[in-house]
Formats: C-alpha cells, sequence, structure tokens
C-alpha cells in the first residue's frame, strides 16, 4: 500500500507529533505508517482521512502486490 | 452414569495432597467458567464478535510490578541455596506476579500497533516456549538424567512471561528509530 502521508502533513504543516496527538495513537505508528512497516486499520485510516479532509482513496492507495 | 464415571476420577485422583490441590483449583475454574458463561462474560451465541482491542491493565502498575520482579529476584540472591521455604516461595510467585503486572498492563499510549506487537510477539513466544520445553523433556529423556521432573511449572511460566516482555519491548524498540 502506497500512502501520501508524508506529503498531506507537510500540506498542512504538521509533524508527526501532532498528527498522533490528533488521531489518538503514538507517534512511533505515524512514523511506521508512513514508512510502510505497518498496514493501519480502517478506523484509522477514516480518522486521518478527517484530518487531512480528504477521500481514503486519495490518501493511501492500494499496490500490485497487496 | 456420569456420576459413576466423576466418582470414579476423584477416587482414582484424590490419593495423595498434590492432586487433592490440583481437583481442587479444576473445581473452582469450572465453577468461574460456568458463572462467567452464565452473566454473558464469555458469549457462545452466534451473533459474536472480534474485537480488537484488548482489556488490560492500567499503565501505572508497569512500576509495582518492576519493583515485585526486581524484589523477589533480590531475595532469591540473598538465599541462593534455597534454605528458607518462605523466600523461595516468594522468590517463584513475587516473579511470576511482577511479570505478568509488567506484561499485562498498558502502554503510555496504547494504540493498535501496539496490540499488533502484542500479539506478534505473544504468538512467536507461545512457539519458542512449546518448542524449547519440548527439546528440554527430548534432551532429559535422552540423556536419563531425569532432573525435569524436579523443575515446577513456574519455570516455564516464568520464562514465557520474560521472553514475551523481551521481544515486545525489542520490537518496540525497533519501531523507535
Amino acid at each position: 500500500m502506497k500512502n501520501r502521508l508524508k506529503i498531506e502533513r507537510a500540506i498542512l504543516d504538521i509533524t508527526q507529533e501532532e498528527l498522533a496527538l490528533k488521531i489518538g495513537v503514538s507517534r512511533q505508528t505515524i512514523n511506521s505508517i508512513e514508512t510502510n512497516r505497518y498496514v493501519l486499520s480502517t478506523i484509522l485510516a477514516l480518522k486521518i482521512s478527517k484530518v487531512f479532509g480528504k477521500a481514503v482513496n486519495d490518501i493511501f492507495e492500494l499496490e500490485n502486490e497487496d | 452414569m456420569y456420576v459413576k464415571y466423576v466418582c470414579h476420577i476423584v477416587k482414582l485422583t484424590c490419593n495423595n495432597k498434590m492432586e487433592k490441590t490440583t481437583l481442587l483449583t479444576v473445581f473452582i475454574l469450572a465453577i468461574i467458567l460456568i458463572i462467567m458463561i452464565f452473566t454473558k462474560k464469555i458469549d457462545f451465541s452466534d451473533n459474536l464478535n472480534i474485537k480488537n482491542k484488548l482489556k488490560l491493565l492500567p499503565f501505572w502498575l508497569k512500576f509495582p510490578g518492576i519493583a515485585i520482579a526486581l524484589f523477589s529476584i533480590i531475595a532469591h540472591w540473598t538465599d541462593i541455596h534455597g534454605k528458607n521455604e518462605i523466600i523461595q516461595l516468594f522468590w517463584q510467585l513475587g516473579l511470576t506476579v511482577g511479570l505478568l503486572f509488567i506484561s499485562l498492563s498498558k502502554e503510555r499510549t496504547e494504540d493498535e500497533m501496539i496490540m499488533q506487537l502484542r500479539l506478534n510477539s505473544a504468538f512467536f513466544v507461545l512457539i519458542v516456549g512449546i518448542i524449547v520445553h519440548v527439546f528440554i523433556v527430548l534432551i532429559d529423556k535422552l540423556i536419563g538424567a531425569n532432573d525435569f521432573q524436579s523443575y515446577s511449572s513456574i519455570y516455564l511460566i516464568n520464562f514465557l512471561l520474560l521472553a514475551y516482555i523481551f521481544f515486545f519491548y525489542s520490537l518496540k524498540r525497533k519501531l523507535r528509530k
């Protein structure tokens, strides 16, 4: 799964820590999602899409090997 | 028929003190299980929903857990030859209780990734624990030492808990980078 989390964060100009606080997870979790080490749950994806005001599909993208 | 069978089992098993203890424990656990089923704490009905959240102890219980575990290790060092029975009991059970507190209490931010780490490390440690246990029994039988009889199950439990804590926190540390 590809994700545009880092780019979206840069657009809103918020750090990993601030995003983590907004959706109630740890900073390590955000970091792991950004570096593709952890595949997040649907609930967390929806929370993230709410923070950025975009659809989940615009932030996360399915890859061929998934 | 069932009553006869149960009576037979009780007669067979109640030969000495140790087996009585086992039977009593199983009996108490069965009663707890029945109560839990009747109060619907355990739900066997069709509308089963798999929750992806674990019910854990609060975070602050980590510190008493560490204190109890360290204290019991120190108590063991003061009586290494095992002369004092009370210290021996405290060392075995205290370490288990302390490690349980550490492993079953929440992290500072308990989120879904931590839950996944818990699952991964618990499953890994279960497999490793079983393999190590089988290996020890096998070697014990091969050598013919029969040392294994003298180890209590507390050692295995402590090993599993220690391995779980080690794997969980080493995985968590790796993610911090």
